[in-house]
């Protein structure tokens, strides 16, 4: 499973960098992060492109979520 | 249209109505909320510059720092951060304002200044779109200022909001420390920074905004970003919902007026109100946010 | 913490861009003594604006992780 930390990033970056994987056609991507908005972004993102989210870690300033297709 | 989309555009509609309801109640025409203004007024205020008509301590502004930090707090999301390129970030900041008062507005008084009938405006929105797609430009090729980390201490995060409470106490007390001086505080005897609502409802409107704003994510350069890079409209309809709720109240309160001349604290020297805004554009998207969203601190602590 | 830096280089900035004249004035009508102006910045402004613009530009270019 690919994994993606984008940990302290400014918004939009994780959501550019998951979308760079997601159009690479990776089935199964871990992502861990650390504040609410690039949660809630990231699993738009992820959803609006047909995968389903799977919070493993989901605390307000600490997640991992795996998206598979 | 799903529920998050249906929130952020009625907070859009009711951040526009409050805007223009300031101007009713005082604050300058079609600068009823304006980020880079009011901070260039609070610069004013404290005497890091002497132009007599922009000098006041804007509770809008003060009420905005707040309103966020406080709800970013109740809902847990409150966590102080940095590190990632600060004193790069303060001199980009340094930039925006430099494009905001070539173009006399930041973008959310873009909107208020449409929403006034200024058309003057329209071109900045254009010089607006086209930074911002010029920042997206960047961010795809992998634009990165570098990772922000959470501080082993709330502290850091607090001090914003301490500043401005601090600033809200010298506001109330009207202590003039340089009497010789006239200040500071100072405030303009006339011009924009003369023109003000009463405290209590500038500090009002800035707490609800910045809760609005806070809990909606709410960011304009976010708008057309998102739209460009992954087709998403959910910040834009924010925009949308400003700028039409400025505009029906403008309309009911007759301060509509539609043209290029006669507009209030605006010019039409267009390649400048293009690229003005262009800088605005360009840098908030590089910084991650507008004007509105680093002064509501929904990025970090 | 970061953003609070940008809204203090706001505030800042709007202080060295008053006491240093680059600020756009705003249109102004024909009066009895001076034609109508259509207001905007002054060359300094213009000046700054510009090289905003380049700086940004830079910064873009450079900060790139790759």
């Amino acid at each position: 499973m690919e994994k993606l930390d984008v940990r302290g990033l400014s918004c939009p970056i994780p959501v550019i960098k998951t979308k760079k994987l997601i159009d690479q056609g990776l089935a199964e991507i871990q992502i861990v992060g650390d504040s609410a908005v690039s949660k809630e972004n990231v699993s738009k993102l992820a959803r609006s492109c047909g995968y389903t989210v799977v919070m493993k870690v989901d605390e307000k300033n600490n997640w991992e979520m795996e998206i598979k297709k | 249209m799903d529920r998050g989309k249906w929130l952020i555009l009625v907070s859009g509609l009711i951040i526009g109505a409050i805007a223009v309801t300031l101007v009713k109640l005082g604050n300058p025409p079609n600068m009823g909320f304006c980020i880079a203004c009011f901070e260039r007024d609070i610069a004013g205020a404290l005497g890091l510059h002497r132009a007599a008509v922009a000098q006041y301590m804007r509770p809008e502004i003060i009420g905005l720092v707040l309103g966020s930090a406080l709800t970013a707090l109740f809902a847990g999301e409150y966590r102080a951060r940095g590190g990632s390129a600060t004193l790069l970030r303060f001199f980009m900041g340094v930039f925006m304002m430099v494009g905001a008062l070539v173009f006399l507005g930041c973008p959310l008084r873009d909107i208020l200044r449409m929403a006034g009938g200024d058309y003057n405006a329209v071109v900045g929105l254009f010089g607006f779109i086209l930074g911002v797609g010029t920042g997206v430009f960047f961010l795809k090729q992998g634009f990165d200022l570098g990772r922000a980390k959470i501080s082993s201490s709330p502290l850091g995060g607090l001090i914003m909001p301490a500043l401005m409470l601090f600033f809200l106490y010298l506001l109330l007390k009207g202590t003039v420390f340089n009497p010789a001086d006239g200040g500071p505080l100072f405030f303009s005897q006339k011009g924009p920074g003369s023109m003000h609502a009463a405290i209590a409802f500038s500090l009002g409107a800035g707490l609800i905004v910045g809760f609005l704003a806070q809990r909606t994510r709410l960011c304009l350069s976010g708008g057309i970003r998102d739209f460009i890079l992954i087709r998403d409209n959910t910040l834009l309809l924010g925009f949308i919902g400003i700028f039409i709720g400025a505009l029906v109240l403008n309309i009911a309160f007759g301060l509509f007026k539609a043209g290029f001349a006669g507009q209030p604290i605006a010019h039409s020297n267009h390649i400048w109100n293009f690229l003005g805004l262009y800088l605005v554009g360009l840098t908030a998207t590089l910084l991650g946010g507008v004007p509105f969203t680093p002064a509501d601190s929904v990025r970090s602590g | 913490m970061d953003a609070a830096a940008v809204v203090i280089g706001m505030i800042v900035g709007a202080g060295v861009i008053h006491n240093f004249g680059l600020a756009s004035s705003a249109m102004a009508a024909a009066t009895a003594t001076a034609p109508a102006t259509i207001g905007g910045p002054n060359i300094f402004g213009q000046i700054a604006c510009v090289a905003g613009i380049l700086i940004m530009l830079v910064i873009g270019y450079t900060y790139r992780e790759e």
